[in-house]
């Protein structure tokens, strides 16, 4: 189906084609017929290899008949001596190199072979990795052959570093090689294993990588191998697991936990709320949408009996408790479906957490402790957070980059510089200071970072919204490494032309955010914003209002200055309980009288403004 | 000494313009010359064929063109003893072909006409100890399996009779450095590969072990000066992969990234005015594959004579709509 040439032809070429088709046509139907009969009555047999031998050579993609060859062969190996069986073998893997010369791209022909090897008797692998290296001669992409070669280097236990050799090789003759830098950045973690470092490849290695695809990079420019491998190496691999806050609210009578990363809590990994050092029992913990899919942040509730009966369920003996938790579990097992509809709220009671306390919550994965963050709670404390992460380490949004040293990123800023001077048009360079620079000093490069960007934004049309996305992170984190997070109620980002709004996970306690007069698209992951009592979203470009559901303390909305066309837009709304105002004018539907009534029946208790007074 | 970047150049004369009825006709022609030699030699994909050709159809409007209870009667006698569907009579079941006919059944909404308890029954027996899936009993492993097996059991409502954990576990094992994905851990990431990993993953509701900065980077660089799409670094572009990195990226919420009108000459450049139907680059022959994946490709990049597609399973989105299958985007 790919790369055929729709060439026209005279009405004789047409002619002599159409007969030519119709006499392979005549073939292979008859083979095919008699390759079913003979298997219908079980005949696998050699002439079963040699009839689907003469329909696989021309179309290797029918996998039926490579099933009964393995098939045949199965049942040859039952009766067949052992010399006998290994000469077999050989001819089909003579057979299958034919195959694979007229089509090197056929799952089929690639699996039978693996199929071959792990069931002759006395496999020569020495021979299946030359056999790769000719292929990957023919063509150094093929991505079947280099899995069919991994599948050898596994098998024959070649040591990884011969094969770390072999990358080298192919790279050395030509460095637009996507496939080998892949092959390397497999290996190394294998090689130079050092579990310190994020990546878990030794700093000496990497540097010797980055030496290599730096040779890479001024051979080639405009090859994005080079480029792709080097963001990797300058890259500081995975975020560690790790609790960013601790928010508990006597008023609200909930505990906040944010994590670093995703989780799920439920299945293996649970996470355990202790109150003077005292299990707190029936903590049900569910993610902003009110589900139990994985998230960043786990917000506690307890079942609605509990709440109710909290006052007398503490003059009942423990033992009435102890049912009672199990009627709750069955009862919150049994209404867990109902979880996404009930909008459950923060219960305003002050029975759960004592007086004076100190409260402490655990991640825990079996008997495994992942992490965990405590605080005491005065009597006089409303709300309190502990957090671990949040303010302290600016560091957590250079993520991206990288592990390496201070001077080694200066110096491979200085080579891209060089190259950028000789080759002012090329985007990877501008691309790779502009995160050379994010790395080393966000602050005071932070003016020219953004010149950069603009560039970027000439030089790769295409892509602009990817830059455009990228300086608004930028942006965003700037801001953010210089705000106390923890103590900040209110955050003001706007008139910043984002586009995009970056790390909502970091803001579970702000209660006031201002966005507006900024190009944000979506409002996904706001409903992180667990504590936002006003949002400022007016004058932006959202279409609909996906992830402000369920904020609980949410009370004034403006949405005014948008593209909301359709009063469905809003339907996430009906889940925010504490909704009061909401701006919707110079929308779309705001002009429409029919949407307006949709509306203001959707949301009865929400003084909405449809037009700018 | 740089090497030139691949890609081609649309010719001057190329379409410019959807050839909307001219496609349907295409696909209902196609399945006409059953004894063409083009059509007997594609036998080994019938069963995907036909879910090319119904979903084209469906999307354009015409589902009605194509004989129903033919189509049916044809998928209901490729469900083998094991519950697994053959690409056509005769032939062995492989997941591939399962899912093609899956979504052949509920594009007609006659999924109850077959054994699904058997389906299930025979996908379950595929899924291995690490959580990945044999094509069939042969052994071949490859997330585009994990895809297909996911997908089928979404369909038919009964994706928790699988180990999903385990099944995530593995399509996160295939994660690359470029944050893409390959056919099994340690393959080359793949654009045709990043759809099933990251449809999968949507499915089962666990997109966030994505990092999607990353890889809609990796994907929105797969556009070339011609607009078109490569399917990984330094290749040619092609129609299909408009429509596996375009779905990808709308799964990931990063559509935007990529210049959505240059890759709209692109894939109207790509159809055939002559016959209908789409190549995988102008001036090629054409074919049902190619044809539904400009088709779709189209409809996720906002024409709207064409009906919305789904971008995880890409069938009709007015369809699943009807159906109880959560979507994770991000
Ligand atoms: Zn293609």
């Amino acid at each position: 189906m790919h790369g055929r040439l729709k060439v026209k032809s005279t009405e004789e070429q047409i002619e002599a084609k159409k007969k030519e088709r119709e006499k392979k046509l005549l073939l292979y139907n008859g083979a095919m017929s008699k390759i079913f009969l003979k298997k219908q009555n079980g005949e696998l047999d050699q002439e079963m290899l040699l009839l689907s031998g003469e329909v696989l050579v021309v179309n290797p993609d029918v996998y039926t008949l490579w099933n009964f060859r393995k098939e045949t062969f199965l049942e040859l190996s039952t009766c067949l001596p052992g010399e006998q069986l290994q000469r077999l073998y050989q001819s089909e893997l003579y057979f299958l190199e034919a195959c694979l010369k007229k089509n090197p791209k056929s799952y089929g022909s690639w699996h039978h072979r693996c199929f071959v090897m792990d069931h002759m008797p006395d496999p020569d692998w020495k021979r299946e990795l030359e056999l790769c290296n000719q292929f990957l001669q023919l063509d150094e992409r093929n991505f079947h052959c280099w899995d069919y070669r991994r599948f050898v280097v596994h098998s024959a236990k070649i040591p990884p570093e011969e094969e770390f050799e072999f990358s080298l090789r192919l790279i050395n003759n030509n460095f637009s090689n996507y496939s080998s830098w892949h092959y390397r950045s497999k290996l190394l973690p294998i090689l130079f294993p050092d579990a310190t470092q994020p990546m878990g490849v030794s700093e000496d290695a990497l540097l010797k990588e980055y030496e290599l695809v730096q040779n890479g990079f001024f051979t080639d420019p405009d090859d994005q191998s080079n480029w792709f491998y080097h963001r990797w190496l300058m890259g500081r691999g995975n975020q560690t697991l790790n609790i960013n806050c601790f928010y508990v609210s006597r008023e609200d009578n909930c505990v906040l936990v944010s994590f670093t990363k995703h989780i799920q809590i439920g299945k293996k990994t649970d996470l355990i709320l202790e109150c003077n050092e005292q299990t707190m029992p029936g903590t049900v913990w569910l993610n902003p949408n009110k589900t139990s899919q994985s998230s960043c942040l786990w917000i506690s509730f307890y079942n609605v009996f509990v709440w109710c009966n909290a006052q007398i369920v503490r003059q009942i003996s423990i033992r009435i408790i102890k049912i009672i938790i199990i009627i709750i579990i069955i009862m919150f097992i049994c209404s867990k479906r109902f979880c996404n509809d009930l909008n459950w709220q923060y219960r305003a009671d002050n029975l759960t957490f004592p007086k004076d306390c100190d409260l402490k919550v655990t991640l825990v994965q079996g008997s495994l402790e992942l992490c965990s963050s405590s605080l005491h709670l005065g009597e006089n404390d409303s709300s309190l957070s502990g957090s671990s992460v949040i303010s302290m380490d600016k560091s957590i949004f250079s993520q991206e980059m990288s592990p390496l040293k201070k001077d080694t990123l200066l110096q491979a800023m200085e080579s891209v510089l060089q190259l950028m001077e000789m080759e002012s048009d090329n985007k990877w360079t501008v691309l790779t200071v502009v995160l050379l620079m994010k790395a080393l000093d966000p602050d005071s490069y932070f003016d020219q970072i953004m010149c950069y960007l603009d560039k970027l934004e000439d030089l790769d049309g295409k892509r602009i919204h990817y830059y455009k996305d990228l300086r608004s992170k930028f942006i965003i984190e700037n801001i953010f490494a210089g705000t106390e997070l923890t103590n900040a109620s209110a955050i003001t980002l706007s008139g910043r032309s984002l586009t995009k709004m970056y790390h909502t996970e970091l803001l579970p306690l702000v209660t006031s955010l201002d966005l507006c007069d900024n190009l944000l698209r979506d409002v996904h992951e706001f409903n992180l914003l667990q504590n936002v009592k006003v949002l400022n979203l007016a004058n932006n470009k959202l279409e609909n209002c996906e992830g402000l559901q369920h904020l609980p303390k949410l009370e004034r909305l403006l949405l005014n200055g948008n593209n909301l066309t359709k009063s469905s837009d809003l339907l996430q709304l009906t889940t925010c309980a504490k909704l009061n105002f909401l701006d919707i004018s110079n929308n779309p539907l705001s002009c429409q009288e029919e949407e307006i009534q949709t509306i203001t029946a959707l949301l009865p208790n929400v003084s909405i403004c449809f037009k700018q007074q | 000494m740089g090497t030139s970047v691949k890609d081609i150049v649309i010719p001057s004369n190329a379409p410019k313009s959807l050839l909307l009825l001219k496609h349907a006709d295409y696909i209902v022609s196609y399945g006409e010359k059953k004894d063409d030699y083009e059509y007997v030699m594609t036998e080994y994909l019938r069963m995907n064929g036909m879910y090319w050709g119904l979903t084209s159809l469906a999307l354009v409007g015409h589902l009605d063109k194509m004989n129903r209870s033919e189509v049916i009667e044809f998928v209901l006698k490729c469900q083998q003893d094991c519950g697994g569907f053959s690409c056509s009579i005769g032939h062995d079941p492989h997941l591939l072909s399962t899912l093609s006919a899956i979504q052949i059944l509920t594009l007609y909404d006659a999924v109850e006409s077959v054994n699904t308890d058997a389906v299930v029954r025979w996908i379950k027996s595929l899924q291995q100890t690490d959580g990945s899936f044999y094509g069939d009993k042969w052994g071949e492993v490859d997330t585009r399996f994990s895809f297909c097996a996911v997908a089928c059991l979404a369909l038919l409502g009964r994706l928790d009779e699988i180990n999903v954990d385990k099944a995530v576990e593995f399509v996160v094992s295939c994660m690359n450095f470029d944050g893409a994905f390959g056919c099994r851990p340690g393959s080359e990431s793949h654009s045709g590969q990043v759809y099933c990993c990251v449809g999968m993953l949507s499915l089962a509701g666990r997109l966030h072990h994505v990092n999607a900065d990353q890889l809609g980077w990796w994907l929105c660089e797969r556009q070339l000066p011609s607009g078109g799409l490569n399917g990984r670094p330094e290749k040619l572009p092609d129609v299909c992969y408009s429509w596996w990195v375009l779905a990808s990226l709308k799964i990931i919420g990063r559509l935007h990234w990529i210049d959505k009108n240059k890759l709209v000459e692109f894939i109207l450049a790509c159809q055939d005015e002559e016959t209908g139907g789409f190549a995988d680059r102008p001036g090629d022959m054409v074919d049902p594959f190619h044809t539904l994946f400009g088709l779709a490709g189209l409809s996720l990049l906002g024409d709207t004579t064409v009906k919305a597609v789904n971008p995880v399973l890409c069938m009709p989105e007015e369809l699943l709509k009807k159906s109880k299958i959560q979507f994770q985007y991000l």
